[in-house]
């Protein structure tokens, strides 16, 4: 599970600083190819021409007059524009009112950030500074082509837990295989605080931008490839300043636009169907899906009923707050079927087992209540298809027109003692294109031939 | 002769004077022939005589608190007694009736009623293992099955305890037998019932059905607290009766308030919990395009909720 490495929660930043402690680093560093010097010189000389280019960008909360979360930005043009994390600026593109941006230098100089333009998808930001920038970043064209080398050596910076600018080395390792949103698999030590930096070849040029790490696991750090700021910052630059209050509209705008892209490509990819006892359940062929699988087979006590599950989730995630990351979609297909449990009993274990809940998270500041319907439905020719019952249920996004976290569960009705049941998960969706896949889920539940 | 009685607030005679002759009278002072410890009593508060047809007619003497018919709120000067309506004087219920007053012929013996009491019990904790066994799909255990059977004993006796004792105390006779039949009935009434609405609940794809159960327990509950009432006593059933509606009314009033606050907070699905081997559904089984179409149709009411939930 991959976890943002905004810092939100100053109590998490304290506990974080305190542990840490300063030997660590030297006993873990680990023998280098490049000899520690010359990997330390090019470091020196990266970090010294960055330094002045680099922010630390603070989400003050206005009526405090307090950081609430903090993270790094650099600069990409002379007249002051930069490139950050739409998760740095997240609180303040959803609360303009609430919250203000303001950034520190590595000179120690501060000033106040306005925000010209945020990619949801690719969790970006464009922000203006408000002075001439003399020196700043240029993009690396090779990047800027797509081209990645695996192995090629990135120096990653930011402002890791309000220490202090920091510079890291690392690896690159290419684009995270099998996954719908594209990042670069980066091998180096990104942490909490060093969202938004920037990460450079060995002539300081830009390959992506910092963005996340995964919690539980060592060096295995994600950035946003570059073209996606450049083009995010071509568009700023060419556009005019829109007000605070219009990005909660945007970000709806962005949200639906990605979904519809999504589900457009797993609808496209079309269906497999996969093995299920005497049931044959569909599953995305698109390429992006982690799949897995389990079953209570072999528990002690025995089992009564065996459950042997699949599913499939795309692994996708769209921060877009604090408390709500969206954009998942799941597949997931149980085939239960009984040992020594009557046909009551066997019901009782499927509804126990596998109730209708599990649509996500709920946040009542996000999301409106749900509304479930469900009926036995066939699909036709009834000859192909089992009865199942279904329920389906959405709940609408308050602040995002348009978009509802949908939960679709067909259990078959055709035998007493076995039972097909698949679940359909999908997060911000349009109404529309859930009913479409909907259609394509139960379409996919059939017998055996 | 005339037979004075003195009544209970549940109308049961607390003592009975015989009195010789055709006219007596009554008071809290003792030159009276029958005398009443009630303050709210005149000294000389009332005069028993017979009339012209030789009926006997009560009379007041000129008392503050005066004379009325029981549950009456007419002061009256005179009443004419037909033996059955109590008058009221002070706080004081009395019953006057002639020697010649018929009372009802004998009720003939009842039988014990044990058995039926017995064969209730057998049918609740039945239904109540049925019920246990049939949800039992993990290990077998003896706690599963013995757990319910002691949840319905305990409710049943802690309930028909206290209406025993309640009848003990105001109606100085237990009746617990049929204290007992009335909180069996309504037990097995209450199981069924919810055995009922949530096998409609899956058979016709009905969640509101399973989610109204509760309102069919607060109705027995107040159906049955009628029932305890009455044989306490028979005083004030319009009051009894609109206690025994206003426990579910304020009940269900209650948990639907709850009920939607938490709906509010913590989102949960209203779905069908409780499922059945399919041979129970009574649904007509949809085709895909009226289930989708079904579906779309929600849509409204969705966004619409969404509106009217504004932060």
């Amino acid at each position: 599970m991959i976890r943002r490495i905004s810092l939100t929660v100053v109590a998490a930043l304290l506990a974080l600083a305190s542990g840490h402690p300063a030997t660590a680093a030297d006993t873990a560093t680990p023998d280098q190819p490049v000899s520690g010097q010359a990997a330390g010189l090019i470091s020196e000389r990266i970090y010294d021409a960055a330094k002045p280019r680099l922010l630390q960008v603070r989400s003050v909360l206005a009526s405090a007059d307090r950081q609430s979360s903090i993270g790094s930005a650099f600069m990409v043009s002379a007249d002051g524009l930069a490139i950050t994390n739409y998760h740095v600026v997240s609180q303040f593109a959803l609360e303009p009112e609430t919250y203000r941006l303001e950034y520190t230098a590595a000179d120690g100089r501060k000033g106040v950030l306005q925000l010209l333009a945020v990619d949801v998808a690719d969790d970006l930001a464009v922000v203006k500074v408000d002075r001439p920038a003399p020196e700043f970043f240029q993009f690396d064209p090779q990047a800027l082509a797509g081209v990645l080398t695996k192995g090629q050596r990135l120096y990653a910076m930011g402002n890791p837990l309000d220490l202090g600018f920091t510079i890291v080395d690392g690896t690159n390792n290419g684009l995270v295989e099998r996954s719908y949103q594209q990042r670069i698999h980066f091998t180096g030590a990104i942490n909490p605080g060093m969202s938004g930096g920037p990460a450079v070849t060995e002539d300081g040029r830009i390959v992506g931008i910092n963005v996340a790490k995964e919690l539980g696991n060592d060096l295995v750090s994600f950035l946003v490839p570059g073209q996606f700021a450049a083009a995010l910052l071509k568009k700023a630059a060419d556009g005019p300043v829109p007000p605070p209050e219009s990005f909660q509209a945007e970000i709806g705008r962005q949200l639906y636009a990605w979904q519809d892209g999504m589900y457009h490509a797993i609808a496209e990819a079309g269906f497999r169907e996969v093995d299920s006892g005497p049931y044959l359940a569909p599953e995305s062929n698109a390429p992006w899906f982690t799949c897995w699988a389990g079953t209570n087979e072999n528990d002690v006590p025995k089992p009564r009923a065996v459950d042997s599950r699949t599913g499939c989730n795309t692994s996708t995630a769209l921060f877009v707050a604090n408390d709500l990351t969206t954009g998942l979609m799941l597949v997931s297909h149980a085939h239960l079927k009984s040992v020594d449990l009557n046909p009551f009993q066997f019901a009782t274990f499927a509804a126990t087992t596998h109730p209708a809940v599990g649509i996500g998270a709920y946040h009542r500041k996000w999301q409106a209540a749900q509304e479930c319907h469900e009926d036995f439905v066939q699909a036709d020719p009834a000859a192909a298809h089992p009865a199942v019952r279904v329920v389906w249920c959405a709940r609408p996004y308050r602040k995002f027109d348009g978009l509802y976290d949908v939960l679709v569960q067909a259990m078959t009705q055709d035998r007493t003692g076995e039972a097909l049941i698949s679940r359909l998960n999908l997060q911000a969706i349009s109404y529309d294109n859930a009913l479409g896949l909907t259609q394509r889920f139960l379409d996919g539940i059939r017998w055996k031939p | 002769m005339i037979w004075v009685e003195i009544l209970s607030r549940q109308r049961d005679v607390l003592a009975r004077h015989p009195m010789v002759g055709d006219a007596l009278s009554i008071g809290r002072g003792y030159s009276n022939d029958v005398v009443i410890d009630d303050p709210h009593v005149a000294p000389d508060h009332l005069r028993i005589r017979r009339d012209a047809d030789g009926a006997l007619v009560a009379e007041d003497l000129g008392s503050v608190n005066g004379l009325y018919l029981d549950g009456g709120a007419q002061r009256l000067d005179r009443v004419r007694l037909d033996g059955d309506a109590p008058i009221r004087i002070g706080q004081t219920l009395l019953r006057i009736r002639d020697s010649s007053f018929a009372v009802p012929a004998e009720r003939p013996l009842v039988r014990p009623r044990w058995p039926l009491a017995a064969l209730l019990i057998v049918i609740i904790l039945g239904i109540e293992l049925i019920g246990a066994w049939r949800a039992d799909f993990r290990e077998i255990k003896p706690a599963t099955y013995i757990q319910p059977v002691l949840q319905v004993t305990v409710i049943v006796g802690l309930w028909v305890a206290f209406w025993t004792l309640l009848s003990r105390v105001i109606a100085r006779a237990a009746r617990f037998e049929t204290h007992l039949l009335i909180g069996l009935v309504a037990m097995l009434t209450v199981s069924v019932a919810n055995e009922i609405t949530d096998l409609g609940a899956f058979a016709l794809s009905w969640p509101g059905l399973a989610e109204a159960s509760f309102a069919v327990g607060f109705i027995v509950m107040g159906a049955a607290a009628f029932a305890h009432m009455r044989t306490i006593g028979p005083a004030r059933l319009r009051l009894k009766l609109g206690g025994a509606v206003a426990i579910p009314v304020l009940m269900i009033g209650y948990h639907s308030v709850t009920d939607a606050d938490q709906q509010r907070s913590l989102d949960p699905p209203a779905y069908v919990h409780r499922l059945f081997p399919p041979a129970f559904r009574l649904a007509p089984i949809k085709s895909e395009n009226r289930f989708l179409k079904d579906l779309g149709d929600m849509k409204e009411r969705i966004d619409k909720a969404r509106a009217n939930d504004a932060p």
